[in-house]
């Protein structure tokens, strides 16, 4: 048995061929069941985002045939020139194809690094396949693996744990300065898209009062509806300004909406705690030299795409460390894989030495004539002994070579052959014999 | 050192065991079971701490605060119980360990390393018999740990704030605690220190009342204990009044801290106790 990936990303196609490759939801069920044809392909799961198409799959013949197999499928589901995306295609057998959907399911493959949303595509894709009947115990195994292994990578790596959008970052330094937003006042000067998203954000982490100050009336209003906001004239604003704790400012214009003056009157009105000023507009639209008074904290766009630039150096170390873990999981599982191989071989192999020994006392039993019960144990005994002595070897050989990952496949196949042939000549036998 | 102070070694340990673990914390995120590991370290070496300075209370008949070696026990003792006092009841106190823990473990280890001997003048035998003296070096040794952390708080602060200010976000930004958290840290022991200070003070005039006016009469000490009393008043007036906050409010800690530092220091150096 042997699992493949083949598959594009973000980093080797561009958009235009991402799109053109990707699968949409309804088709999934249909091209799933067509690529797992039983014979070359025995299980299947296809990932399909906007920045992977990847396909998944487990054969029992060489990892070539199985290769050849995704390509003819892939060109035959999308009718595309092969060397339209042949160049982009990557191909992963066993040990690299485990660890490829691992760091993918980790989002450690993802163009924001530590983003969070894959795993749940990547959950998505296996209840698809599920459903389409494409899983089989090999990729039963193998995605809950993953999840788990993406799970641990969030709670012991910091890879998710910082602000990558200058919305989140916002939010971020605004817990830096008061940690519990909850209770805080927002003031909203402009009605940007940046600036209504950034609003969203602190309204989910607890804000409650927020004012809202727009050139157009009509439209702060609007907004103040939409987040039970409070709608004030622009004008206003240097009155208003000792009330907020958290200005975000996106607005346009020529002049400063916020001046020094305006803030420093402000202060002592907020008895000096802390008031924090985000200008995301551009240009700025509060005085710059407000950041030096005291207790008065300032950032403009610039800044804050800084820190998320920081924040993606801190995830890269991050995920540095989690790639430890990804190792040690793909170890495990390759281990485990290699078990559920054996393991059903070993017992079939001892299930029919059990059955050809237990048939031919059985056989013989007749010239035994009657058995005390200390003599039927020792017969049982006897047979138990054989049988053990027999199948010692090869099991433990298979044992160590399952723990070892060497397991050859002449030997596997010898095995279950053997169990095969003594199966059918059983059968045949017991059949001439009635 | 002798077998007697391996209690106190013991201690030593332990509160550098509960460093390297907010150490760790620092670095790799605070998780239950390291939170819980410091818990068990500072519990385990407080304990210890606590059972040296009780068995030098038993052997001398008064509270061990003669010897350097017993000075710097009992403050490092007065510093590990706050410090155990503020993570109980504020989430982000851990930090604080970060500096406070080093500072445990250096007076602890000064304890150790320093003589227990004592040049007990005779007139003091009476007023270290007295029952209101215990009390009042607790009290007195518990405030100036509320100022250490208070200190610490303001420190956090204003490092916070300056990362803040120059917008460059490095280990501080990400690890310390919120400008607000330090704040609420700061208040916290600023208030407990006040109260442990004016208790203190109160339990000393008491006892001034009842001993040898010789020892104290123009005592420079006593002036210097109102004077960072009425500074302390001052600040926690405006803190808890008119909401000071911010910047000076911080820096206000700082200073009032090391003035406590030089009363506690000059107290010594002119071998008189507080």
């Amino acid at each position: 048995m042997t699992i493949v990936l083949v598959g594009l990303n973000h980093r080797t196609a561009p958009v235009e061929v991402r799109e053109r490759l990707a699968f949409a939801e309804e088709e999934l069920p249909q091209a799933l069941r067509q690529l797992v044809d039983g014979t070359t392909i025995t299980e299947g799961l296809i990932l399909s985002t906007c920045n992977r198409v990847e396909v998944l799959a487990v054969t029992p013949l060489a990892e070539h045939t199985a290769i050849e197999r995704i390509r003819a499928f892939l060109h035959e589901r999308r009718h595309l020139p092969p060397d339209a995306y042949e160049a982009a295609l990557y191909r992963y057998v066993d040990r690299e194809a485990v660890r490829h959907l691992f760091r993918v399911a980790a989002s450690l493959d993802s163009m924001v690094l530590g983003e969070p949303q894959i795993l749940g595509q990547v959950k998505e894709a296996y209840a698809r396949a599920i459903a389409a009947g494409t899983v089989g115990k090999t990729l039963h195994l193998l995605l809950p693996r993953a999840f788990s292994v993406a799970k641990r990578v969030r709670t012991e790596t910091a890879i998710g744990t910082e602000a990558v959008s200058v919305s989140s970052v916002a939010v971020e330094l605004a817990r830096k300065i008061f940690e519990d937003l909850e209770g805080k006042t927002v003031l909203l000067i402009g009605a940007g898209k940046m600036a209504e998203l950034t609003v969203r954000h602190l309204v989910a982490t607890g804000v409650r009062h927020l004012l809202i100050s727009n050139r157009t009336r009509e439209r702060a209003e609007q907004l103040a509806a939409q987040f039970d906001a409070e709608a004030l004239p622009l004008e206003a604003l240097p009155i208003h300004l000792a009330r907020a704790d958290i200005v975000i400012c996106s607005v346009g214009g020529t002049d400063y909406v916020l001046q020094r003056p305006h803030v420093a009157a402000a202060m002592p009105a907020r008895r000096n705690r802390p008031l924090f000023l985000i200008d995301i507009s551009v240009p700025r639209m509060i005085e710059p030299s407000v950041g030096q008074l005291e207790n008065v904290f300032l950032y403009d766009i610039d800044d804050l795409e800084q820190i998320v630039r920081a924040h993606l150096e801190h995830r890269r170390y991050e995920a540095a460390r989690a790639e430890v873990l990804v190792d040690q999981a793909v170890e495990e599982c390759l281990a485990s894989l290699r078990r559920m191989e054996v393991g059903p071989v070993i017992a079939a192999f001892r299930r029919r030495l059990e059955e050809i020994a237990y048939s031919e006392l059985e056989r013989h039993r007749r010239y035994l004539g009657p058995l005390t019960p200390e003599q039927e144990r020792a017969l049982h005994h006897l047979l138990e002994g054989i049988i053990n002595k027999f199948a010692h070897p090869a099991i433990a050989r298979l044992h160590q070579a399952a723990r070892e990952g060497t397991v050859r496949p002449e030997e596997l196949s010898f095995l279950e052959l053997w169990g095969d042939v003594v199966e059918a000549r059983e059968r045949q036998s017991s059949s001439s014999s009635e | 050192m002798d077998r007697t102070d391996l209690p106190l070694l013991g201690a030593l340990i332990a509160y550098l065991l509960a460093f390297l673990q907010v150490v760790v914390s620092f670095w790799w995120g605070e998780a239950r079971l390291r939170r819980w590991l410091v818990r068990l370290s500072l519990g385990a070496g407080l304990s210890m701490h606590t059972f040296w300075l009780g068995r030098a209370a038993m052997q001398f008949g008064h509270v061990p605060i003669i010897s350097t070696q017993e000075v710097f026990a009992l403050l490092a003792w007065a510093i590990a119980v706050y410090y155990l006092l503020l993570r109980r009841t504020h989430r982000r106190a851990d930090v604080l360990g970060l500096f406070a823990l080093p500072i445990i473990a250096l007076f602890v280890l000064v304890a150790l390393v320093s003589t227990g001997f004592k040049l007990l003048p005779e007139e003091l035998e009476g007023l270290l018999r007295m029952p209101a003296l215990p009390l009042h070096i607790g009290f007195m040794m518990l405030a100036y740990a509320g100022f250490l952390l208070a200190f610490l708080a303001a420190l956090m602060y204003l490092l916070q704030e300056r990362e803040l200010k120059r917008k460059r976000f490095g280990l501080i930004y990400r690890y310390f605690p919120s400008l607000s958290a330090c704040e609420a840290l700061g208040h916290r022991s600023l208030l407990f220190g006040f109260l442990m200070l004016t208790l203190g003070i109160g339990t000393g005039i008491i006892l001034l009342h009842r001993s040898d006016p010789v020892f104290w009469r123009g005592d420079p000490i006593i002036v210097l204990a109102f004077i960072t009393w009425l500074f302390y008043l001052v600040v926690v007036h405006y803190r808890l009044a008119a909401g000071w906050r911010g910047r000076r409010a911080a820096m206000l800690l700082i200073v009032g801290f090391l003035a406590t530092a030089v009363t506690f220091v000059s107290a010594r150096l002119f071998g008189h106790i507080l």
